[in-house]
């Protein structure tokens, strides 16, 4: 809260779009006004005109060709006035969003969002009618959140249809979208949604001031919102939750959390979650509760495989073989003895290779990405092991940390667990198992005093909490989780009622 | 300093800050240093001394109960005068300050001997003053939600000295009364000394939320853990060792691990070592953070963070002069007669002192 504070002293640049400093009014005549926007576009080619004769006056229609919708300009606009040929302007024009504008000033800010401005000859009064034109893909699963079951559709780039999609999930009257639009060059529309009975609401306020006080130029990603509003951006844990699933979001809203929704970007920002919510997935409620318990167990097996296995492997063939039984001493110690480096080069070497090849593969189409996988995965894993550059144990230990940090369902988590393992690696060649011990304790010292809007990260472990274990590493039977307490809510509240209507006062 | 909103703990909280803030270096050698005085009833007196550590915890209550207060220097301010309150909490804070030397020269000792011989002594001591540093300067609440953490970690230690079970011989420490119960007593005079931890009640009590009987019982509940555990270890080692085996192995819990194997892991001293090296830890920064909290209310400070630093580098410091085993012992036997003081003498006459001001009024 204080980081925030001290950001927004930074001094406000005035949207340095060419706006006068003066307002200045419509005029009654026509060309004044369309020489006036064109100069304050600096002349921009997109800009087009069109004649338009009504009431038995000279008009124009004005408009940017990249952002308007043509047809829909013809049906709503321009068709009806030719066939009307007098009346009230308001009476004829067909346009679901209609405005009558006075100030020029603002005409600019219009014509840039993808309005249509009328201007008639004599009339001081611009007509603004809402034509702009929507390109959006088709809704479809996201590739990087898929499922087993469930609902297959995802976020898109268009707020509208993204808020629908929630909307259309949750018919209920308390769910609220707040609208704010960021950046200071550039207007980002973006979208707080909430249950309006079950989100706290210093939670709303809180989350509300940080958004406004958000003093970037422009929104280019969620990622921007995500680093201006999270509590500490020192912290290698991930404190907010993005997903392009709404079936997950509306999960969330549910619960009692926000979620923030930007126009041009399929990602929805969920707040707060503690570090258990990066674990749960959608799939986890569609199977049942004993698999969904199992699977979710493993993942957190996982969880300890990614980040500790390397540390302890080191710690052990370093200073502590002894803590392995007889006669894996022997095997290990055989393949240890061909390499001539440390176990701790030895196992940066590996997830440094490793972490390469993920790069790579991320940016290469599909086709070459699989040459890729044969050329890491196969060349170099076994000729590493031929030259003696890498003993056979640690490839073992780097393949199961890498598909261990694979198998979580959020990437941000999965990369601070891959990050995380590189300290842990050097306490662990340091000091053996005290300096995993040490480097453990100051990781979860962190996560002990990493909070995210006023709730605890690692709940329901610090502070202790029986009842959150109910939806943590065992799924309960769904009526269980029903009167399960959640931290962004009220204690009290139970959370069936709540949605009825009768939760609070 | 006064206690804010984020200092308040629950009385579950309290309760594993007394407990962990108990379970420190101990554990290791006590079967040891009791079965020296009391031979087979070293556990008998293991369980006095627990029993006299929560007559203590009662009297620092009634001392509390009596003198509600915003913290502990005004507590005392009110009850024995402005000049005698600050001293008490200068020497408290010193006092806190000593038992840090204490527990990390101890931990070196042990840690030197069975991990790491040739590793410089500084690098010993800054591993843990690190993590405990890390954790102390946090807030009260953060330390505790940690503490509670960690308290896990006692299941696996209790886990681990179970499996000790499978040579035995139960006839060992019998007759429990061979020295008598002189004997036992005087073991449970020098076991009093591993139960320290609880004087924490002092600096802390105030910051805890809910009733007086709430906080009693948190901190009764959290003395009758310790107990339990170091009964139960110093048990385990006294039917493990022949009597006379006894007087020569230091730490006798290490060497219970080390005989047997659990087949997936051999060496289970080792996992041993480093769950109890996050007991020390947590030690180590419940009396760091008691020490700079004086301090802090001493300088009616905003926060403790700054003298936690200075706090520990001065321990860190303190502590690389008492390792060789003549100064050890001194530090050791200073301190006892330091408790005796801080832990017995004090208290109780604070308390007498309440007692006649509150029949005054």
């Amino acid at each position: 809260m204080k980081r925030i504070r001290r950001k927004a002293r930074i001094p406000h640049f005035e949207k340095s779009l060419s706006f006068s400093p003066e307002a200045k009014d419509v005029s009654p005549s026509v060309k004044e006004n369309i020489d006036y926007i064109k100069e304050q576009l600096f002349n921009t080619d997109d800009i087009l005109e069109r004649d338009i004769y009504f009431d038995d006056r000279q008009g124009k229609l004005i408009f940017l060709e990249t952002l308007s919708d043509k047809h829909l300009i013809m049906e709503s606009i321009i068709k009806p006035l030719e066939r009307a040929k007098v009346g009230v302007v308001e009476h004829v024009i067909t346009s679901s969003g209609f405005e009558v504008g006075e100030s020029l000033d603002k005409a600019i800010s219009w014509i840039i969002s993808g309005k249509s401005l009328l201007f008639l000859e004599g009339i001081p009064e611009m007509y603004v009618c809402e034509t702009g034109l929507v390109i959006k893909r088709d809704v479809r699963e996201p590739d990087n959140e898929g499922i087993v079951r469930g609902s297959h559709d995802g976020f898109i780039e268009n707020l509208i249809t993204n808020l629908h999609m929630i909307r259309n999930r949750i018919e209920n009257p308390n769910l609220v979208v707040q609208y704010f639009t960021l950046g200071k060059k550039s207007d980002t529309k973006v979208a707080l949604v909430y249950m309006k009975n079950l989100a706290k609401e210093e939670l709303i306020d809180e989350v509300a001031r940080r958004l406004n006080l958000i003093p970037t130029d422009f929104i280019l990603s969620p990622g921007f919102i995500g680093e201006y509003i999270e509590d500490d951006t020192y912290s290698p844990f991930p404190q907010l939750l993005y997903t392009e699933r709404p079936d997950r979001t509306i999960a969330y809203i549910m619960e009692g959390r926000f979620a923030i929704l930007s126009e041009g970007n399929p990602t929805a920002i969920i707040a707060p979650v503690t570090l258990f919510s990066f674990y749960q997935s959608p799939d986890d409620y569609h199977s049942r509760w004993m698999f969904g318990s199992l699977i979710r167990t493993i993942r957190f097996a996982s969880f300890l495989i990614a980040f500790i296995l390397p540390g302890l492997y080191i710690s052990v063939v370093t200073f502590h073989p002894e803590v392995l039984p007889i006669e894996l001493i022997y095997s290990v110690k055989s393949s240890i003895e061909r390499v001539p480096y440390p176990s701790l080069i030895e196992a940066f070497f590996m997830e440094l290779t490793l972490e390469l090849i993920r790069e790579a593969g991320i940016r290469l189409p599909t086709r070459v990405s699989q040459t890729i996988g044969i050329v890491g995965g196969l060349v170099i894993g076994d000729s590493v092991v031929q030259t003696g550059l890498v003993s056979l144990p640690m490839i073992i230990v780097v393949a199961l940390t890498a598909i261990s940090a694979f198998v979580v369902p959020s990437h941000e988590l999965s990369s601070t667990v891959r990050l995380l393992r590189f300290p842990l690696m050097i306490a662990a060649a340091m000091f053996g198992f005290i300096g995993m011990a040490a480097g453990l304790f100051l990781i979860f010292t962190h996560l002990a005093k990493l909070e995210t809007f006023g709730n605890p990260y690692f709940s329901p472990f610090m502070p202790f909490k029986l009842k959150g274990f109910k939806d943590t590493f065992i799924r309960f039977p769904l009526w269980h989780l029903n009167k399960s307490t959640k931290d962004s809510t009220p204690d009290e509240r139970n959370s069936e009622k709540a949605i009825l209507g009768e939760g609070r006062k | 300093m006064n206690y804010s909103v984020k200092d308040k703990i629950t009385p579950n909280q309290f309760l594993f800050f007394i407990l962990q803030t108990q379970l420190g270096v101990g554990i290791l050698s006590l079967a040891h240093q009791i079965h020296k005085d009391a031979k087979g009833g070293a556990w008998i007196s293991v369980l006095i001394g627990g029993l006299i550590s929560q007559i203590m915890i009662v009297i620092f209550w009634v001392l509390l109960k009596r003198n509600k207060a915003s913290n502990f220097l005004q507590a005392m301010e009110k009850l024995v005068g402005k000049i005698t309150a600050k001293g008490l909490v200068i020497g408290y804070s010193c006092f806190y300050a000593l038992v840090t030397v204490l527990e990390l020269s101890e931990y070196i000792r042990i840690m030197t001997k069975w991990v790491f011989p040739e590793t410089p002594v500084w690098i010993n001591i800054l591993i843990v003053a690190t993590a405990a540093v890390y954790l102390a300067k946090e807030s009260l609440r953060v330390i505790s939600r940690m503490y509670l953490f960690v308290s896990f970690l006692i299941f696996p230690l209790v886990i681990f000295t179970i499996f000790g079970f499978k040579n035995v011989h139960f006839t060992y420490p019998m007759p429990f009364l061979e020295e008598g119960w002189l004997g036992i007593f005087k073991g449970a005079n020098l076991s009093f000394f591993y139960f320290l931890g609880y004087e924490a009640m002092l600096l802390t009590y105030f910051a805890v939320e809910g009733s007086d009987k709430d906080k009693l019982k948190a901190a009764s509940l959290g003395n009758l853990f310790v107990t339990l555990v170091y009964t139960f270890t110093t048990y385990v080692c006294l039917i493990s060792f022949a009597p006379n085996e006894l007087p020569l192995v230091p730490e006798p819990v290490l060497y219970v691990l080390k005989s047997y194997s659990l087949h997936v892991v051999e060496r289970i001293d080792l996992l041993f070592l480093s769950i109890w090296m996050v007991s020390v830890t947590t030690s180590v920064c419940s009396f760091v953070y008691l020490s700079s909290i004086g301090v802090a209310q001493l300088c009616k400070a905003k926060n403790h963070k700054k003298f936690v630093y200075w706090i520990a580098a001065v321990c860190c410091i303190g502590t690389t002069f008492t390792l060789t085993p003549h100064r050890g012992e001194m530090l050791d036997d200073f301190i006892k007669i330091l408790s005796y003081g801080f832990v017995f003498a004090i208290p109780i006459l604070l308390l007498i002192i309440s007692l006649f001001r509150g029949r005054e009024s």
